[in-house]
């Protein structure tokens, strides 16, 4: 699993929409462009290569629990697998590290980031 | 187009997710934005699904295969297929290489001059501050001092006119006139030297300026001793106190400095009806420009209850800097790159029509590739590969044009564009042109591929190299998309040649031929007062009217075409009540000597033009224009009467009285699309204000008028040898300048419509000829059965004609809904004018079947036993 790491930032932020829940294609494309102020934009292509493989790694799993009334049908709805969650919660810890680093260095002023 | 697109995924890929892709790219599509980005953001998504198309199937070959070998073994089949037939390939890649380099040297113009930020601290927070006439210093100062959303406002008068002396022949040059918070506004920071304070901008202070660094590098060699040395400026020496930075150079070419304003315009603040100046000013950190806009106003709203006899009606509108300096250019360089783009997206679908069409020769090939078990999608990639191989090729060649060529778009160019001094290819430019290359190769190569992938490999092997039905389909596609985008070109340049083909036609109200003009400054050191003005200005005129060639010669202050306008002044009618400083009553003053009606042919139309008789002793008088009598004297005989110029008497310091004696017709004072002004012609040695030290010079010549150049050189400095002429022009040019960017404009985007109208002749015929081809044992088989030619030509026609109705319908619909972007730019010509539109709705779809008729026509040569033979 480690070997994995890092993740791209596309992966990173696609894992961290669905950490709070389920989640569907468009609803994570708006997260991720809020979460980056629009630095990541992902287009529907882009985002469903990703889907493919991290469904094929195992990452994340589709959801068939209860959806909300009026739902589109054709929508699907994912969310992270225990392994998922693991990658996050380690790439978060990596970044976290670096970060730490960073301050120590005195990259970071006080109170930024 | 989302539904063809996602098509073309890999299949386990597309049923896994193909309608989800869908949904989400639909939604993302509907998201409202605004019209740019809207289009940038449209233009993203379908690149990203051109991507994954792209990236899927590799992914997907990438199993037991090496993708990177096929790539490789592609590109190497594209290269060989091109050399098999060299003249498809070079014609192919000059086309793209055109397109792509005039539409990326374009868009480094756009890059450079309207989306770069300005190379000043935060520019956004930068506003230029207009109204309709100048801006008077104490004006300014209330604006300064009551607004509480700028931080800073600087006055100054632009490029300013000085004589330069001392550095060889003497020389006109322009400086700014500035106040010390003109820097403050741009956070200058002088390179070398300093700036001056506002304790050196005093009226009788010591003559300064900051040289500009391009003045510095230009005249002084970079000499790191200029500062220090002085220039002499207008007769005074000036000390150079420093060196500009290099962006300060962005408010008019030949500026070589700033100067004092007090010092050298000492009058500038003397009252608040003296509109000379011109505003800037830097917003307060966040705020919104509408805001300092509605404050302006409201100010200068009570300065014009305050003063109603200076303000009143002079209402202030600020605008961003950016606008300001390049909103004239803007909208034709945006037309110029649209209509280019257009050019390219045309040659792009012309040459994927012809990758279709070509690829019926290959069907054999492709065949057999699918029989040994190449996948649909190693088919796709391998046309993919070909499409974007060429154009990036093309793109290569386009973009190394643009490069090379860039620069000599400006001097096409028919005004002075501000900010190219410092004009580079930039990387956005770069990116542009490789994202156009990839956009055309996407397009030539999937089109193509689309057709394969309908295609299953038993109809392929089957059909032998008859065209398939839906190959025919993509022709059509293509003949009407080419044909609806050439159609647009052509209702777009219609419209800009009929309006310059009005403007150019538009009455001037003079001769415009065999006229030489020339403008001179007297310069106030030595002439600050009217005699020695008057003398020198009427010695000129003396001499110049005795040399050979010339006919007549005269002065006026301002001529007809000067931008500028010419100074007005409200007038006041004998007789009539005093109606007050209002604008209604306001006319421009025209100062002449000499017959300055018969130089420039101007007809007066009642009583009599001023003479040689109206001088300094004669009792003063005036000649009226046309629209002045429209305006005062409706109904009325003006001659005999008597109006005054308020406040133009220094002697009396009251009004300057003058009687009418003649009226004149109306000029094109300012542009050729405006009429003329109320103006007033008085006799300049009649004149009783001390501070009309400007004037042209006009000459009616036998032949040509440009030959007297010299001439008038030398009969100017045999008055004063230090006088400097500037703008030496034959009216003919002037005029011909007045009508510079509509003149550019039709010419240029005729040209891009004549270079779409070849392309559609030139993809038509090849696409008919292909047709043709394809149908070769059929042809041979109808006319050994006995059809007449005629009806085989129709039938080969039909090919053409359905497509070409549809395009041309599309494109008079696409032309109507882009053509109202024109509005602003048209002269008397509305942008659905019924005229242009008819003729370029028959003229293009006649054009485009005499192309395809020629190829057609070959059908009937078909020998019947050779074409069926050939099976």
């Amino acid at each position: 699993m480690q070997t994995k790491l890092p993740l791209s930032p596309q992966v990173f932020h696609i894992l961290l929409s669905l950490a709070p829940g389920e989640g569907h294609g468009y609803g994570i494309i708006l997260d991720v462009e809020r979460a980056t102020d629009g630095s990541i934009r992902l287009g529907p292509g882009t985002l469903y290569s990703a889907l493919k493989r991290l469904l094929a790694d195992g990452l994340i799993e589709e959801s068939t629990g209860r959806r909300p009334k009026n739902d589109d049908e054709r929508r699907r709805y994912y969310r992270l697998s225990t392994a998922g969650r693991r990658l996050l919660g380690a790439e978060t810890t990596r970044l976290a590290k670096a970060v730490g680093t960073a301050r120590r260095a005195g990259v970071l002023k006080p109170g930024m980031a | 187009m989302a539904r063809r697109l996602i098509e073309l995924l890999p299949a386990a890929f597309r049923a896994e997710f193909g309608s989800e892709i869908e949904a989400v790219f639909l939604d993302r599509w509907a998201e409202p934005r605004g019209p740019l980005g809207g289009f940038r953001h449209r233009l993203a998504l379908v690149g990203d699904l051109c991507l994954t198309i792209a990236r899927e199937h590799r992914a997907e070959t990438r199993i037991g295969a090496r993708p990177m070998q096929n790539l490789w073994l592609d590109l190497k089949h594209t290269v060989r297929w091109l050399a098999r037939s060299p003249g498809f390939a070079v014609a192919a890649l000059l086309t793209l290489a055109l397109g792509i380099g005039a539409t990326t040297a374009m868009f480094s113009l756009v890059d450079g001059v309207l989306l770069r930020p300005l190379p000043f601290a935060e520019p956004d927070r930068l506003a230029f501050i207009t109204r309709e006439g100048d801006v008077s210093l104490p004006d300014g100062e209330d604006w300064r001092n009551q607004s509480r959303t700028f931080q800073s406002i600087g006055l100054f008068a632009r490029a300013w006119k000085f004589d330069l002396t001392g550095l060889g022949e003497p020389e006109p040059v322009l400086a700014h006139a500035v106040e010390p918070g003109f820097f403050d506004v741009l956070r200058l920071k002088p390179v070398r030297g300093r700036l001056f304070t506002a304790a050196e901008n005093q009226v009788g202070g010591a003559h300064l300026i900051v040289v500009t660094s391009g003045f510095w590098s230009a005249r002084m060699s970079r000499d790191p001793a200029a500062v220090g040395r002085t220039l002499t400026l207008s007769g005074n020496p000036a000390t150079i106190i420093g060196v500009l930075p290099p962006e300060a150079d962005f408010l008019g070419d030949g500026v070589i400095g700033i100067v004092p304003i007090a010092v050298e315009l000492p009058w500038a603040s003397a009252n608040r009806g003296t509109n000379n100046l011109d505003a800037i000013g830097r917003l307060r950190p966040g705020v919104p420009f509408p805001e300092a806009r509605a404050e302006l106003t409201a100010i200068s709203r009570r300065l014009a209850e305050q003063y109603p006899e200076t303000n009143r009606g002079k209402i202030v509108d600020p605008m961003p800097m950016t606008e300001y300096l390049v909103g004239r250019v803007s909208a034709s360089l945006w037309l110029v790159l649209a209509a280019v783009a257009t050019l390219l997206a045309i040659a792009a679908v012309n040459l994927a029509g012809l990758l279709l069409a070509r690829a019926a020769a290959r069907q054999p090939e492709l065949a057999l590739r699918t029989a040994l078990g190449a996948g649909r999608g190693r088919l796709i990639a391998q046309l993919v590969t070909e499409g974007v191989g060429i154009a990036l090729a093309g793109g290569i060649l386009g973009v190394w044009a643009a490069l090379v060529t860039h620069r000599l778009l400006l001097s096409a160019l028919p005004e002075a564009v501000p900010r190219t001094a410092d004009l580079a290819i930039r990387w956005p430019v770069i990116l542009f042109g490789a994202g156009a290359s990839m956009l055309v190769g996407l397009l030539c190569g999937l089109i193509p591929a689309w057709q394969v992938s309908r295609t299953g490999p038993a109809v392929t092997l089957g059909s032998k190299g008859s065209a398939g039905a839906s190959r025919q389909r993509g022709l059509r596609t293509v003949v009407a998309v080419e044909v609806a985008l050439a159609m647009a070109l052509l209702v777009g340049a219609g419209l800009l040649a009929k309006s310059f083909r009005r403007l150019w036609s538009e009455p001037l109200g003079f001769e415009p031929s065999g006229v030489l003009m020339a403008e001179l400054v007297l310069p106030e050191s030595r002439y600050n007062s009217r005699l020695p003005q008057t003398q020198a200005f009427t010695r000129i005129i003396d001499r110049l009217k005795t040399v050979p060639g010339v006919r007549e010669a005269s002065f006026v202050t301002t001529g007809p075409l000067y931008a500028r306008g010419g100074i007005g002044t409200s007038i006041r009618f004998d007789g009539r009540p005093d109606i007050g400083p209002d604008r209604r009553t306001g006319a421009r003053i025209r100062f002449t000597y000499g017959d300055y009606f018969a130089t420039l042919r101007i007809l007066v139309t009642k009583g009599r033009a001023l003479g040689a008789g109206d001088d300094d002793r004669a009792p003063a008088v005036a000649v009226i224009n046309a629209t002045f009598v429209k305006a005062f004297f409706a109904g009325r005989d003006p001659i005999g009467q008597r109006i005054a110029l308020k406040s133009w008497d220094d002697d009396t310091k009251t009004d300057f009285w003058a009687t009418i004696v003649g009226v004149a017709g109306d000029i094109k004072g300012t542009s050729l699309a405006e009429g003329d002004e109320p103006a007033v012609y008085v006799p300049y040695v009649q004149r009783k204000i001390w501070w009309e030290r400007f004037g042209i010079l006009a000459l009616r010549t036998e032949g040509d008028p440009a030959a007297l150049t010299a001439a008038l050189k030398d009969a100017v400095w045999s008055v004063d040898p230090l006088l400097t002429i500037d703008g030496i022009q034959t009216l003919g040019a002037r005029r011909s300048a007045a009508a510079g960017r509509e003149r550019f404009l039709a010419v240029v985007i005729g040209l891009f419509a004549i270079l779409s109208l070849a392309l559609v002749v030139q993809g038509l015929w090849s696409i008919v000829a292909f047709a043709v081809e394809a149908r070769r044992r059929e042809f041979g088989v109808r006319m050994a059965l006995g059809a007449r030619p005629g009806s085989v030509v129709v039938l080969a026609l039909r090919q053409a004609a359905l497509p070409t109705g549809v395009g041309a319908v599309a494109g008079v619909a696409l032309a109507l809904a882009v053509t109202r972007l024109l509005r602003g730019m048209l002269f008397q010509v509305s942008p659905t004018d019924p005229g242009i539109l008819a003729a370029a709705g028959v003229a293009l779809p006649l054009i485009a079947l005499a192309a395809a008729a020629v190829p057609a026509w070959r059908a009937t040569r078909i020998d019947p036993l050779t074409a069926i033979r050939a099976e």
